[in-house]
């Protein structure tokens, strides 16, 4: 039975993964080498995919719209949600449950709802097509799990830990960056990482609010150029696979044994 | 807690500034009727009257199927998928890795994939229909739409769901499944006495979960079939608000049904949350 089991997953996973393998190769590929032969082996492999993309200045704004509104929209999810998560988990405050049951609803407001109250405040406070105004939504899109996964990080924190801070006669804001912020750091920079990945790919919100060239990020692009059948498929190839990039450290880092002890609890 | 009370008052203000604020927006809005000119005037209940005699079916048709056929799937696939590598075998960290890659790849990206794969002469499932000798169905017409994107979002939310069931499956002690196979029990034995009591309640959630966003999302029907659809057949609920809001503005009616699709979804929720923990305290 293990025989045929393993089998079967190895298969799945091939069956699976196989599309984007298919997308990367492409990537590399001529346009005339993938009409020609798409599903066998390239003919010769070559990066002028990426070189032509650079030429073009919407791609250009593109990757570098993408690259600072993830950048932003981490740094302030982590900022906000990390240390929020942390005083949930360890104080009971008047508002404490309402809080937590507000950081949950955020699951319950999904783009779809959102999207056009937001482009409706975002108007009326001259903010639509702006970078800030993406980041605002993004950051509503990432904060109820980046909460969520703060808290659960802070609860895996033995108190002990910090109860001999608070007998070496440390003040709280003390003991969060002495004690807890240090044992933290992990799981903060996965948190950085997934909220990056997160704003990094989301189309929906950056659909709605950027209507220039300018402010566009490289799902937008992609969802209209390919739409358009503006963009040959190698093209189209190569700027998904720009896309699929920061899929690249998250997977390193799921892999770090380092976040697996982590994960199961041990702190050294 | 000292100073830290500073956290609390930013981080609530933030969580104000992104929910409650949209949503009293989204609740004041319903009751008002914008002029072009971005005046308001009050309607009370016009737009809510508005929206109930319209005809609502074909959306509420689509969003249906799209919810429960999306989630049966990806459950059902995490489900085999998580069965099949929670063991030790050669490779099986590998295998975990692969099934989780999906996660990471952009909605727009699956979307491309669908298309080329799809794509009438060049794309790989019209050729393996053909192969098989089997009609080929027009992959990217109107008739395709719903089963497209019930593949396309079911490919993006399986690895989710399948990391769920998996990390549930590795708290089941091993004594467990040694007793079973002490007193002979077979797979199918094995999974109804040992496995699926321990998982029923995570999937209970995980599927309460998954419906609930699956019947909210947008970006799949509309990348897959809506933003180039040659009608507004097949729309999801979701995708009719949109264009409400955005094409034919009219932003009254669009709150009026972001509302009632909001309060309908959040009542659902809540009716479950009763009966899950009625069935605790039994």
């Amino acid at each position: 039975m293990r025989r045929s089991t393993s089998l079967a997953a190895h298969a799945g996973a091939a069956l699976l993964l196989a599309p984007l393998c298919w997308l990367v190769i492409a990537a590399f590929r001529s346009e005339d080498d993938i009409l020609a032969n798409p599903y066998g082996l390239p003919r010769h492999l070559t990066f002028a995919n990426f070189r032509e993309l650079l030429s073009i200045p919407a791609f250009v704004h593109g990757i570098g719209n993408s690259l600072l509104i993830a950048t932003a929209t981490a740094s302030v999810v982590t900022v906000i949600a990390a240390p929020l998560g942390y005083v949930v988990s360890r104080y009971t405050f008047f508002g404490a449950r309402l809080l937590r049951s507000i950081g949950s609803a955020g699951y319950l407001l999904a783009p779809a709802v959102l999207v056009f109250p937001y482009t409706d405040l975002l108007s009326r406070l001259g903010l639509m097509n702006s970078r800030v105004a993406i980041v605002l939504a993004h950051a509503a899109f990432a904060m109820p799990f980046a909460f969520g996964i703060a808290e659960l990080g802070a609860r895996g924190i033995p108190f002990e830990l910090e109860e001999a801070a608070i007998l070496d006669g440390a003040t709280p804001v003390q003991r969060v960056m002495r004690v807890v912020l240090p044992l933290l750091r992990f799981q903060l920079a996965g948190l950085f990482t997934l909220v990056f990945c997160v704003s990094w790919k989301e189309y929906f919100y950056a659909f709605t609010i950027a209507q220039t060239e300018e402010v566009m990020t490289l799902p937008v692009l992609l969802g209209n150029l390919h739409g358009g059948d503006a963009l040959s498929w190698n093209l189209v190839c190569a700027l998904s696979v720009v896309l699929l990039l920061p899929a690249v450290p998250v997977l390193l880092l799921t892999r770090s044994s380092r976040l697996r002890e982590l994960a199961r609890g041990r702190h050294d | 807690m000292g100073r830290l009370w500073v956290i609390v008052v930013i981080g609530a203000m933030a969580l104000v500034a992104l929910y409650v604020v949209p949503l009293a927006d989204v609740v004041l809005l319903s009751t008002d009727q914008p002029d072009l000119g971005g005046a308001r005037h009050f309607v009370a209940a016009a737009n809510y009257r508005a929206f109930a005699s319209a005809n609502n079916a074909g959306p509420l048709v689509a969003t249906v199927v799209f919810t429960l056929a999306t989630v049966a799937a990806e459950l059902l696939l995490a489900l085999l998928a998580a069965l099949l590598t929670h063991r030790q075998f050669p490779g099986v960290q590998l295998v975990r890795a692969a099934l989780v890659i999906p996660y990471l790849a952009s909605t727009v990206v699956i979307v491309v994939l669908w298309d080329f794969f799809s794509d009438p002469i060049a794309g790989a499932l019209p050729g393996v229909l053909r192969r098989l000798g089997m009609h080929t169905p027009d992959l990217r017409g109107p008739g395709f739409a719903l089963p497209a994107m019930v593949c396309v979002a079911t490919y993006e939310a399986f690895p989710f769901a399948y990391l769920v069931i998996l990390s549930r499956l590795f708290q089941i002690p091993a004594s467990h499944y040694e007793l079973a196979s002490i007193f002979g029990g077979g797979a199918m034995a094995t999974f109804r006495h040992v496995t699926w009591p321990q998982i029923r309640r995570a999937l209970g959630t995980l599927l309460v979960l998954r419906l609930l966003i699956t019947v909210m999302k947008i970006d799949v029907p509309w990348l897959v079939y809506a933003s180039h659809a040659p009608s507004h057949w097949g729309d999801t609920f979701a995708v009719r608000v949109y264009r409400l809001a955005f094409e034919s503005l009219q932003p009254g009616l669009a709150a009026a049904a972001s509302v009632i699709f909001v309060a309908g979804i959040t009542i659902l929720y809540l009716s479950w949350l009763m009966m899950s923990s009625k069935d605790a305290n039994v």
